[in-house]
């Protein structure tokens, strides 16, 4: 883990769970798999606070533990998961988007408590949801449960791994940690419960293992005067399916604003049919047969079917090769190259980056390096048509950010300088990683406002709240104190009173601070669309590699 | 030879001209000091987006924001309880009963400002979160404490540590610095023989204890560090006499 990512990971512990899960958060982070005790001593903090720590972070799936020999039981720490907590907002909008407000809350229970079973989402989505209507109506349970389901069966959630059945048959001493199995097959299988309006009591049918605990061992108390019957069963946001998504997203606007909006559905067509039959990291979706897409097309579009497959052809023939034809059975197979895809928007990705930090004519240069691979000093002047002395201003520019490499051929075996070709070439693996840097660090040297580093970004957030927290404060409580005036029916001229003791000076800065945290805040969720889109094609090529 | 020619002159051992130079042409400065913190950008940011979509997803991040700092997973710094000791529910920080993880927030950090009167009714209660401890490794399981016993427990305290020479010393010298109570220095002991690598057939003798020790439950608040004694509360009537006892053994 870089220290850029560390950092970032050390803001956002911090921002979510405090300080001391996130020194111990860090302190696995760096380094690596340890042992309670280890842990202890290396942080300096109690014993006590460090198990706390390690509940709350288990509890998310940010920390998973192992047994070793001899029963000592270490702690790992996931940073790639971590890093994920940025995207936070992105998962609970994208399940509004699918599923309403009822996947909505569903998604952020889930996000928000790390796992929990099935009834106790439906419960508290239900009550939330509740709060929301108009008197007098209330949420019903089964609706919430069959939007579960259907979060369940597009894979969007899925279970935990499972604790072992404690109706053992060793007699020996516990293991001192349980080992969880992943069930493959019961990933996504819901329980069935027949979860019924609210305060009835609720009837099961069928029910999966959850078992007593072992009354030697534990000692319960647990407040819940009912054990429910999906009890053990635990159920978490399946985040690497949402990334899926967003992939599928990001290839139908590219198809979509290259061609138009009717190849932006044909492609979403063919994404969606091949959605659970496509392993999560495959680089090419499996083929499918043009009639299929034609019958999977969506109502409202009713194009021919040769339309359909001038449509195809159109897309195959495309330089960009996201579509490729694959067979001529069944009207022509297609598939969707998803690796290609994402490098080319990886690469318009950089391509924009260097516009906006240098200007359009390092772009030129830039994609004019992009599309001939090597080109010598000379070379580039004269297909760039740019003067020299510019051309190798900008050519250094964009070598000392990293994003043009210099290859060195040697004409001779002794690799003299004054007998070697030096080439400029992109390497757009290592280009796309030195932007992913930058957008993750703390310290840039040499800010670009464009990709401004997130952990810049949160940081600034924090000390423009701490420098105003005075203000803020106050602003808290004359808010406070008006609401509680005006609940219990006070005058126009005491509200007014109340109000000016905020001067105009003050609600000034108030406002300026308010539209400069949103702008912060803003500017993390898109520079985190940047980073996921960076993530996702490093992924993918290191993948094929 | 070659290398001679340019006597005296400062002669690069690459043809300069490859790069880009001209020949005698003035070099550009050598770079003596990292970049600016905050520098000159040649061309202004694109501005952001803004839409429907953009607007939710800002709207939801500050909430989301501000929902967990109430959620039972955010856990405060414990503060220095100044004056506040051998109190268990009321003051900053963290505080346990029963292994429940009640949180009692202040209004604000007291550490960062100065200490008002009316922070005392400004607390805002959290819920209660309790693991799922099949789930957890066993050494996540808060140690019960038992209370009653402290003479017993200091004779068989004497007898593990003779026979432990074994053991970490580095983990003990953590143990002894931090000044508690017998009861609980046995069980740390117990503790940490049953994490440590030296397992002989104490090991199982620990388990067993530990297991008759944590069905009797002791108070959170004892672990923390002060300079009151565990047993101050106890035995009332021996009080004076104990506590002296207590304070000798506490210095292990």
């Amino acid at each position: 883990m870089t220290q850029a990512e560390i950092n970032l990971c050390s803001l956002l512990l911090q921002e979510h769970f405090g300080e001391i899960v996130e020194k111990i958060g860090v302190h696995l982070i760096r380094t690596g798999s340890q042992p309670l005790r280890a842990i202890a001593h290396d942080t300096g903090t109690s014993l006590d606070q460090v198990k706390k720590a390690l509940c709350v972070l288990i509890q998310h799936n940010l920390v998973v533990y192992q047994v070793h020999k001899r029963g000592m039981v270490e702690y790992e720490a996931q940073c790639g998961r971590v890093l994920w907590m940025l995207r936070y907002p992105r998962y609970i909008y994208t399940a509004k988007t699918l599923y309403g407000d009822t996947g909505e809350l569903i998604v952020e229970e889930l996000l928000l408590n790390g796992k929990m079973t099935m009834s106790a989402v439906v419960k508290k989505v239900a009550d939330r949801l509740t709060e929301t209507m108009e008197d007098g109506k209330t949420m019903d349970y089964s609706e919430v449960a069959h939007t579960f389901v259907r979060l369940a069966d597009t894979h969007f959630v899925q279970r935990c791994p499972a604790a072992p059945a404690p109706e053992n048959s060793d007699p020996g001493p516990p293991p001192p940690a349980p080992t969880l199995i992943v069930n493959e097959k019961d990933m996504y299988l819901v329980p069935k419960l027949s979860l019924i309006g609210k305060g009835k009591r609720r009837r099961s049918s069928d029910e999966d293992a959850a078992g007593e605990p072992k009354a030697k061992r534990l000692k319960h108390t647990i407040d819940t005067k009912e054990r429910t019957p999906d009890d053990g069963v635990y159920w978490q946001a399946h985040l690497a399916r949402f990334h899926q998504h967003f992939c599928a997203q990001a290839v139908i606007s590219a198809v979509a604003s290259r061609m138009d909006q009717t190849s932006g559905e044909i492609v979403r067509t063919a994404l969606r049919l091949s959605e659970t039959t496509t392993a999560a990291g495959a680089p090419l979706t499996q083929p499918l047969a043009s009639s299929e897409i034609f019958r999977s097309l969506p109502v409202g579009y009713n194009i021919s079917k040769q339309v359909l497959d001038q449509y195809l052809t159109l897309l195959a023939d495309d330089p960009l090769e996201f579509v490729g034809k694959s067979g001529d059975s069944g009207g022509g197979m297609y598939v969707i190259n998803l690796h290609k895809a994402l490098s080319c928007l990886a690469t318009a990705t950089l391509e924009s980056v260097v516009q906006e930090r240098f200007g359009s004519r390092c772009a030129r240069i830039f994609r004019l390096v992009l599309q001939k691979k090597h080109l010598e000093q000379k070379q580039v002047e004269d297909f760039a048509m740019i003067p020299a002395k510019e051309a190798k201003d900008m050519l250094y520019k964009m070598l000392s950010e990293n994003f043009i490499s210099l290859q060195e051929i040697p004409k001779t075996p002794d690799h003299a300088p004054s007998r070697t070709f030096y080439l400029y070439t992109v390497n757009v693996l290592s280009a796309a990683r030195v932007l992913l840097h930058r957008c993750y660090k703390v310290t840039s040297s040499g800010a670009s406002r464009p990709t401004q580093s997130i952990a810049n970004l949160i940081e600034r957030r924090q000390f423009e709240t701490k420098e105003n927290k005075r203000l803020l404060e106050k602003s808290q409580r004359v808010d406070a104190i008006l609401a509680s005036m005006q609940a219990t029916g006070a005058e126009e001229a005491q509200l007014r009173e109340i109000e000016e003791m905020i001067s105009a000076p003050e609600r000034q800065q108030l406002e300026t601070l308010k539209r400069n945290v949103n702008k912060l805040d803003a500017s993390e969720i898109q520079v985190d669309e940047t980073i996921f889109l960076l993530e996702s094609y490093i992924e993918s090529t290191m993948k094929r590699s | 030879m070659a290398g001679n020619k340019g006597r005296g002159r400062a002669a690069y051992t690459f043809n300069i001209e490859a790069v880009g130079f001209t020949r005698g042409e003035k070099l550009p400065d050598v770079v003596l000091k990292p970049p600016p913190l905050f520098p000159d950008i040649d061309y202004k940011p694109v501005p952001l987006k803004t839409g429907e979509d953009e607007d939710y997803m800002l709207a939801l991040k500050q909430e989301l924001r501000e929902t967990m700092k109430r959620m039972p997973f955010f856990i405060e710094t414990p503060e220095e309880k100044q004056g506040q000791r051998g109190e268990n529910t009321v003051g900053e920080g963290l505080t346990v009963s029963d292994w429940k993880w009640e949180v009692v927030l202040e209004g604000k950090n007291p550490n960062l400002d100065i200490e008002r009167y009316s922070k005392r009714y400004m607390k805002v209660y959290k819920e209660e979160w309790v693991p799922d401890w099949r789930r957890l490794p066993r050494e996540m399981m808060p140690r019960k404490k038992c209370k009653k016993d402290p003479k017993s427990k200091k004779a068989k305290d004497t007898g593990k540590v003779t026979s432990l020479s074994n053991t970490a010393d580095v983990l003990k010298k953590i143990e002894e610095l931090e000044k508690r109570g017998d009861a609980e220095k046995s069980d740390e002991e117990n503790e940490e023989k049953e994490g440590s690598k030296e397992k002989s057939k104490e090991g199982d003798e620990d388990e067993e204890e530990d297991a008759a020790e944590q069905e009797e439950y002791d108070e959170e608040e004892q672990e923390e560090e002060n300079d009151y004694i565990n047993s101050y509360f106890e035995d009332g009537d021996d009080f004076g006499a104990e506590s002296d006892d207590n304070m000798d053994e506490a210095t292990y």
